[in-house]
Order: structure tokens, then C-alpha cells, then sequence
């Protein structure tokens, strides 16, 4: 159980390099860098098509002008998908507050903020679970299946090696994530010269950090399946299908059904709150950060539980 | 020192390779036939008349065929008249123009602009065999020679490089399964060179089709083929040192 610090670096480092060099690690950029753009040129297809029926017309039409007539109209969708009414019915004084916060929150992530960037951010963050697990899946699944650890055993615990290559992981994730965040940083910033650079620097910036935070729970959770499962392939099959059934079942079962209990299941991961990282009130912020690090310590401490008592 | 162990981010980034060959390949293909139309002396037009063409109207002109989509102002998004409309401000890239070739009608609610392709410029009146009526077009070429010229280029220029590309991607390829110095390490970094260059020059030659401006800015297309590259000149030459060295 005992934890070498040297040792620990080692792995982490060790981590970090084969993850760039293997097959899962490029994807996982290539992947996300993809998905990036591609959802940063549908945000702003919208605006490609007004300012081209514009100069069809001969007309001329301030981007920033059809910029804020876009998100007027977009703004009450994004209401609407983040009021979370529960089970309060229309016209009760709870449905009426946690409205007019949807409404506050939806101006701030479309109107203080430059709203595509808001809107790029926010689906990545939807969509981070299924590129995390292609790119960590295969922590020790492989070795185990290999038996190739039993040569470290000797040397190292069990437990420098389960947190050295996880926190490897995270640490490959993060920068991957940097690269991702900067090159749609540039993307914007040359695309919608009507937002101040230093304004999509500092949304970008502050999204960074939520993604990098989003991603830890994800880590953690695939840490937890690559441990479980001595293949590498079944160990990237049940992350990403974890990962859909999470949102998927409960959405079909409770649709069928009609029972309200299968929404609980939403909360083996942190779904329901991992949006509230991109609030305005700092208080929802810091319960959203540590919300999602808790999870991250439960899915982490479970690994490490089934590692520590597995053959390898 | 001779590998052994093939790195699995060789084997991904040689498939990448591969794909991008082929699609490479069917781009420059496409440059290829579009250059061989401009060469054979055939001229897109922009033709006008005075009244509006109902939707599904059709214009015949020396062999081609364009079909105008709508009579209204209001066009669908997304659709081919995007393309035209970029070309008639002028805005156009080979792309657009590659779009424009095969159908495409811009209209407004007192006009009709139709963009065809002919053998010869024609002089302004034309039968409308389907609907019968004799009336009175317009017809002007939709590039100036200058502009004609420029685009022989930019059409050169891009199939060259498209063609360059894809063979450098596929020997590149070949020599990343292979752990190959020069195939794997220096074809590879040449590629990457060569695929900014030419996106550079593409650009370039771009701009002074618009008149020295661009409408869109960064593109989405130029994003997606400018990481590749520099990606692959990352790796080649810091991750992937070591393992091309047979």
C-alpha cells in the first residue's frame, strides 16, 4: 500500500509518453480536435448563411449586428435546456425561480460571454466522456492480459502503479484538452473579429479549467473499468457503452415506463450537475467542482480496491 | 538501433495516411476534370433576364443545363445557391466554383441570374425552348480573363498539390508500417511541409480571386488540413524519432 514518490513520477511520465505514442492517445486528439472544430462550424453556420444572403442581396449586415439577433433567437432553447424543473408543476413559486435562473444563466453564457464559444464548450463537455474513453481505456488492462506487471511487482506496489499511470492519463488528457482549447481559441478569434481577443482568451481560459475538471470523474471511471477487465478491447467496449447507457437508459426507461425512479440512475455519473461548471454564481461553480471530484474519489478508490485484490 | 516494437500511434497515424491518400487523390481528380473544362475554351456565364423564373424553370445553353431552385428572395440554407452567391460578389474559390458548375440559379424577386457554362459567350438573346417565349438576356462572363487566368492557376497549382499530397501520404504511409527513415520520417516531414505550403499558396491565390479580401476568414477546411500536417511534423520529429530508424 505504500506510495514511492519517485516511483510515481516515473510511471506518470512513463504514461504520458506511451499515451501520445500509442494508437488510442493520437485518436483521442485527432478525435477531439475534430469534434472541436466540426461543432465550432456548425455554431457559426448560422451566421455564414445570413451574412451570404446578405451579399446575395447586395445588402451589407454588421456581423456583430446578426450576431445578437442570432443568439435573441437561440437564447430561449438554451433556456429551456437548462432549466432543470424537476418534478415542480407550471405556475408553482419553485418552477418560477429556477426559471428566471435558467434565464439569468442563459445571458450569461450568450450575451456576457461570446456565445459560441459557450455553446462549443458546453457540448464538448456532453460529449467528453465517449473521447475520454477512447483515449484512456487501455490504463492496465493490456498488462494485465499480458501479465506483463508481475515483472514490477517485485519492485514497485500496486499502488504507485494504479496512480501513477491514472494521474499519466490525466495529465496526457489535460494538455490534449490545452491543444483543443487553443486551437478553437484561434479558430473564433479570427472568425468573429467583433469579440475582443482578450474576452475569448479569458472564456476560454475559464472553460479550460472546467473541462480539465469535467474530465477527472471520466479518468477516474475508466481507471475503474481498465482495472476490472484484462482485455483492451473489452475494456474500451464497456467504457463507451457505460458511458451512453448513463444517460441513454434512464431516458428510454422512464419514457416507456413512466416511472420517475430511473432518473436516479443519472447519477452514476455527475450528469445532472457537470453543466452547473459553467454557471455565473461562483457558489454553484465550486458545489458543481467538488460534486465532480467526489465522484472522481469514488470511482478512483473502487479501482484501486479491485486492482489491489486482482491476479496479475 | 533497429525497433522491434511497432508503436501503435505509427499504425494509427499511417491509416490517417492512407485515407487522406485516397481522398486527396478524388480531390486532385476533381481539380483535374474542372481544369480540363477552363482549358477547352469553355466560359461560365452569368445571364439575366427581366422577369422571374418560376421554380423548376429550366435554361438550356449550349448543352449545359442549370435548373433555377426558387422564385422567392429567401433561399434554403444549405443549398447548391450558396455557392453562386459567393461567386457573384466575388467571392469565389475553387471550391464554389466547382459547386457552381453544376447547377446553380440565384434569383430575386424582380430578376433571374442564372450561372451556365458555354462554349462561347453568345450575344444576349436565346429561345426558351420549353416555355416558348422569345425575351431579352443579359449575358456577361461571370470571371473577367484576368480572373479566368487566375483561376487556370489556382486549379493548376491545387491539382499538383493534391496529387503531390497523396503520393507523399501513401509512401509516408508505407514507410511508417515499415519504421523507415527516409519512406517513413523524411517523406513524411516533406509531406507536411508540402501540405502547408500549398495551403498557404491556395489561400493566397484565393485572396486575389476575392479582390484582396476574404469573406469567411479562417476556414473550417483550412483548420482540418492545416493540423494534420503540422501534427505530423510534431510527431515525426520529436515522438516518433527514434522508432523510424531502419
Amino acid at each position: 500500500m505504500a506510495l514511492n514518490l519517485p516511483q510515481l513520477r516515473l510511471f506518470s511520465t512513463t504514461m504520458f509518453t506511451s499515451a501520445l505514442r500509442s494508437g488510442p492517445g493520437l485518436l483521442f486528439l485527432i478525435s477531439a480536435l475534430l469534434l472541436a472544430l466540426i461543432t465550432a462550424s456548425i455554431v457559426l453556420k448560422p451566421l455564414d448563411i445570413v451574412m451570404d444572403e446578405a451579399s446575395l442581396h447586395g445588402s451589407s449586415v454588421d456581423p456583430k449586428q446578426a450576431m445578437s439577433s442570432l443568439v435573441s433567437f437561440s437564447t430561449p432553447m438554451v433556456t429551456w435546456l437548462l432549466s432543470d424543473r424537476g418534478d415542480a408543476k407550471a405556475g408553482e413559486p419553485s418552477e418560477r425561480a429556477t426559471d428566471a435562473q435558467a434565464k439569468r444563466w442563459s445571458a450569461y453564457l450568450m450575451t456576457d460571454q461570446p456565445a459560441p464559444l459557450s455553446a462549443v464548450y458546453l457540448l464538448m463537455c456532453f460529449c467528453l466522456p465517449f473521447l475520454i474513453a477512447l483515449g484512456a481505456f487501455d490504463q492496465v488492462s493490456t498488462d494485465i492480459q499480458a501479465r506483463r506487471l508481475r515483472f514490477l511487482l517485485p519492485r514497485c506496489s500496486r499502488t504507485t502503479i494504479y496512480i501513477g499511470r491514472a494521474c499519466g492519463m490525466l495529465l496526457f488528457i489535460w494538455a490534449a484538452l490545452a491543444v483543443v482549447v487553443a486551437v478553437i481559441a484561434v479558430y473564433f478569434a479570427c472568425n468573429l473579429s467583433f469579440y475582443p481577443p482578450s474576452q475569448i482568451l479569458a472564456w476560454s481560459v475559464r472553460c479550460y479549467l472546467m473541462l480539465l475538471v469535467a474530465a477527472v470523474p471520466s479518468v477516474a471511471a475508466c481507471s475503474l473499468i481498465s482495472a476490472g477487465i484484462a482485455s483492451g478491447f473489452g475494456s474500451l467496449a464497456l467504457s463507451n457503452l457505460a458511458f451512453a447507457a448513463v444517460p441513454l437508459v434512464p431516458l428510454i426507461a422512464g419514457a416507456v415506463s413512466g416511472q420517475h425512479w430511473v432518473k436516479a440512475f443519472y447519477w452514476l455519473m455527475p450528469l445532472p450537475f457537470q453543466t452547473q461548471l459553467f454557471h455565473f454564481q461562483p457558489m454553484h461553480v465550486l458545489l458543481a467542482v467538488l460534486g465532480c471530484l467526489a465522484y472522481a474519489l469514488v470511482y478512483f478508490a473502487a479501482g484501486l480496491w479491485i486492482f489491489l485484490r486482482r491476479d496479475l | 538501433m533497429v525497433p522491434t516494437d511497432r508503436p501503435g500511434g505509427l499504425i494509427a497515424l499511417s491509416v490517417i495516411n492512407f485515407v487522406f491518400c485516397a481522398i486527396d487523390g478524388l480531390v486532385a481528380l476533381v481539380m483535374l476534370f474542372m481544369l480540363l473544362v477552363l482549358h477547352l475554351g469553355h466560359t461560365m456565364m452569368v445571364e439575366s433576364d427581366g422577369r422571374d423564373a418560376g421554380p423548376g424553370a429550366i435554361v438550356v445553353d449550349g448543352g449545359a443545363v442549370t435548373a433555377s431552385a426558387t422564385a422567392s428572395s429567401t433561399l434554403s440554407p444549405g443549398s447548391s445557391s450558396a455557392a453562386p452567391a459567393s461567386m457573384l460578389d466575388g467571392t469565389s474559390t475553387p471550391s464554389a466554383t466547382t459547386a457552381a458548375t453544376t447547377a446553380a440559379t440565384a434569383t430575386s424577386p424582380t430578376s433571374t441570374t442564372h450561372v451556365v457554362i458555354s462554349s462561347s459567350p453568345g450575344d444576349g438573346d436565346d429561345d426558351n425552348p420549353f416555355g416558348g417565349a422569345r425575351h431579352h438576356r443579359h449575358r456577361r462572363p461571370l470571371l473577367t480573363p484576368e480572373q479566368m487566368a487566375q483561376a487556370r492557376i489556382s486549379y493548376a497549382v491545387s491539382t499538383v498539390s493534391y496529387l503531390l499530397c497523396s503520393a507523399l501520404l501513401l509512401f509516408s504511409g508505407i514507410g511508417y508500417l515499415r519504421q523507415m527513415k527516409v519512406l517513413g520520417r523524411y517523406v513524411g516531414t516533406i509531406y507536411a511541409v508540402v501540405a502547408l505550403v500549398s495551403l498557404v499558396a491556395e489561400h493566397l491565390t484565393d485572396v486575389q480571386i476575392l479582390g484582396g479580401h476574404l469573406s469567411h476568414g479562417l476556414g473550417i477546411k483550412t483548420m482540418i488540413q492545416g493540423i494534420y500536417p503540422v501534427l505530423t511534423l510534431i510527431l515525426l520529429n520529436t515522438v516518433f524519432k527514434d522508432d523510424l530508424a531502419n
